[in-house]
């Protein structure tokens, strides 16, 4: 069997060898090969993980002051979706990315951000999950600079000031678990912890949610979100709300009940995922910039996903891991649209996409489906994950988890209102052209539309998947759940 | 007594929290990247007196002696790694206000027009 390594290795490799060839074509194949290679290779292993009770490890140093990687069901699962997100959005970035001579760098830093994902997944003592934390920040804050216009600079330095904060706390964090375990190794601290006294717990802890939180997009620590997410790329702005916020997000549970496994905060968390929905819906429905919008209800999603993992039930944790997947299939089809959108008229505002639905009729189709499916219309896959997550919080019971599923159903409501909004004025009658637009010329560009038609595909059809990922959630979703 | 090792946790808390402070205060993007620095100064200095021992000896292994009052050498290689990561970070930093410059003529955050601050 080939070790886990290769997840960090090969997309690393790749990167550094299509610098120094530096040729368009070469640089879109081989991170293309890699992405999609990697996917079937978690593919592979997806049925040995799951049976295994004890994560794949691959350590590069044995020992107890060696570096551990592993690799247990939820992080293979985790894997599968960032490389085949990442296949797509390179398709997509073939077509939709200017030609120049930096586009070789974009899919250098492309195949970066792959790596470090990997790598968080895989890593299993602290501090290497804090380098692999930082290449992600890095890599994410450079592609949100890419077009280097006036907002995408301010958004990517707003982004890295608040970056760099985090990742201040998360060293704070890691310094006193060190200094109270004596070790980096997740397991290790996890029972220190147990014995030492709780005062410590608690500061790491909550210190580390804090590092972590900037990342995932919680609630008080994620106004950098709606400025980089709508400033970056399209390409980028789908990876970055398709799967990096959703993969910080896990890494934060998956720590706080391995290591801070003491410290109860799962209360805290679901407060924290209610206010992100509410307030992400609210900025979400005032938004006039598509991009915007869609960024600010990446927040809501986040907040939901939270809400939902942080009920502490297996039920909750299994439908948030469902969510996570319809929404990186979702949220990515629709900043993917959004971007040829732009790309055809030139414009950003929601008003001047009207009657666009009939010079881009596919486009628009299947951005109505992705949105019904993030709304949650049934028969859609959508529908089944926030049923899933209701479901699960009316079964948790307790008033927070009530006041959830009150604000959920609200925000549900507020989405309809303003995907809606958006959809009508697509298929409205009149025309771009004439509120002053370019010329709309075309549908999106054949690698692009295939890449959105598999992305809808999966949220519209998901649901059909369902009896063949129920047999595999169990063990996915088991590292999520505190074990007391 | 004050030991060496508690006047270095207090400089190290003082320079995190002067660092963090001027983040949040100042309105000069130059000066947002210094405070910045100033506070992983302050980590850095946090790890390495975690591995203080006082009156200790380097943590390399030489014939007759054992690992005996030697300072442990891991949060040191921490601090390595990350006074790394932290010049990365500043550099890139400082391309981007290289960069906000030449665009808007100003490194002041309330005058850039792009975004709200």
């Amino acid at each position: 069997m080939v070790s886990p390594m290769l997840f960090i290795i090969a997309p690393l490799g790749a990167a550094f060898l299509m610098t120094s060839i530096n040729r368009r074509e070469i640089a879109l194949v081989l991170s293309l090969l890699t992405a999609a290679g990697l996917g079937l290779l978690g593919f592979s292993w997806l049925p040995a993980t799951l049976e295994l009770a004890q994560p794949v490890v691959a350590a590069a140093i044995r020992g107890p002051m060696g570096i551990a990687l592993s690799l247990d069901a939820l992080g293979t699962a985790l894997a599968i979706i960032v490389a085949l997100s990442t296949t797509l959005v390179l398709l997509y970035s073939s077509s939709y990315l200017p030609k120049g001579h930096h586009e070789v760098r974009y899919y250098a830093v492309v195949m970066l951000l792959m790596a470090s994902s990997f790598g968080l997944v895989l890593a299993r003592d602290v501090f290497n999950l804090f380098v692999f934390f930082e290449i992600l920040c890095i890599s994410s804050y450079i592609l949100v600079s890419w077009e280097q216009t006036g907002a995408a600079l301010e958004a990517s330095f707003k982004y890295m000031v608040l970056g760099s904060i985090g990742s201040i706390f998360i060293l704070v964090s890691i310094a006193l678990s060190y200094h109270v375990a004596g070790s980096l190794a997740m397991a290790d601290i996890a029972q220190a912890f147990r014995t030492a006294p709780k005062a410590y717990g608690i500061m790491a802890a909550v210190l580390f949610l804090f590092g972590f939180g900037v990342e995932a997009a919680i609630f008080p620590v994620n106004t950098w979100l709606p400025d980089a997410h709508s400033s970056a790329p399209s390409s980028i702005s789908a990876l970055l709300s398709g799967f990096v916020i959703e993969l910080a997000l896990l890494v934060v549970f998956r720590v706080q009940n391995t290591v801070f496994a003491t410290v109860d905060m799962l209360p805290v968390l679901q407060v924290l995922g209610i206010s992100g929905v509410i307030v992400g819906e609210f900025a979400a429905f005032g938004q006039k910039d598509l991009k915007r919008m869609l960024a600010y209800s990446s927040i809501s999603q986040v907040g939901i996903m939270l809400f939902a993992i942080s009920l502490g039930t297996t039920a909750g944790a299994q439908a948030g891991v469902y969510h996570v997947i319809m929404h990186a299939g979702a949220k990515s089809a629709l900043f993917l649209i959004a971007g040829y959108f732009i790309l055809r008229t030139g414009r950003r505002l929601v008003e001047d996409y009207r009657g666009l639905g009939q010079r881009m009729p596919v486009s628009a189709a299947l951005f109505g489906l992705a949105a019904l499916s993030l709304l949650g219309a049934p028969p859609l896959f959508g529908f089944f994950t926030k049923f899933m997550i209701l479901s699960a919080a009316a079964s948790a019971g307790g008033g927070l988890a009530w006041f959830g599923i009150a604000a959920i159903l609200l925000g549900t409501v507020l989405e309809a209102l303003y995907l809606f909004r958006v959809i009508r004025t697509l298929f409205a009658p009149g025309d771009t052209v004439a509120t002053g637009g370019r010329v709309v010329r075309a549908e999106m560009d054949l690698p692009a539309l295939v890449a959105v038609a598999v992305f809808t595909a999966l949220v519209v059809f998901g649901a059909l998947l369902l009896p063949a990922l129920s047999s595999m959630i169990g063990p996915i979703a088991n590292g999520l759940v505190t074990l007391h | 007594m004050i030991s060496i090792a508690q006047i270095l946790y207090a400089c190290s808390f003082a320079l995190i929290t002067i660092g963090l402070y001027a983040v949040l205060v100042q309105r000069n993007l130059i000066r947002i990247v210094i405070g910045l620095n100033i506070a992983d100064l302050g980590v850095n200095i946090l790890l390495v007196t975690l591995g203080y021992v006082d009156g200790g000896r380097v943590p390399i292994f030489t014939a007759g002696q054992g690992a005996q009052h030697m300072v442990d050498p891991i949060p040191q290689a921490l601090v390595l790694t990350a006074i790394v990561i932290g010049f990365g970070v500043t550099v890139l930093m400082l391309t981007l206000v290289m960069r906000i410059y030449v665009k808007y003529g100003t490194i002041d955050a309330s005058r850039l027009r792009g975004l709200k601050w």
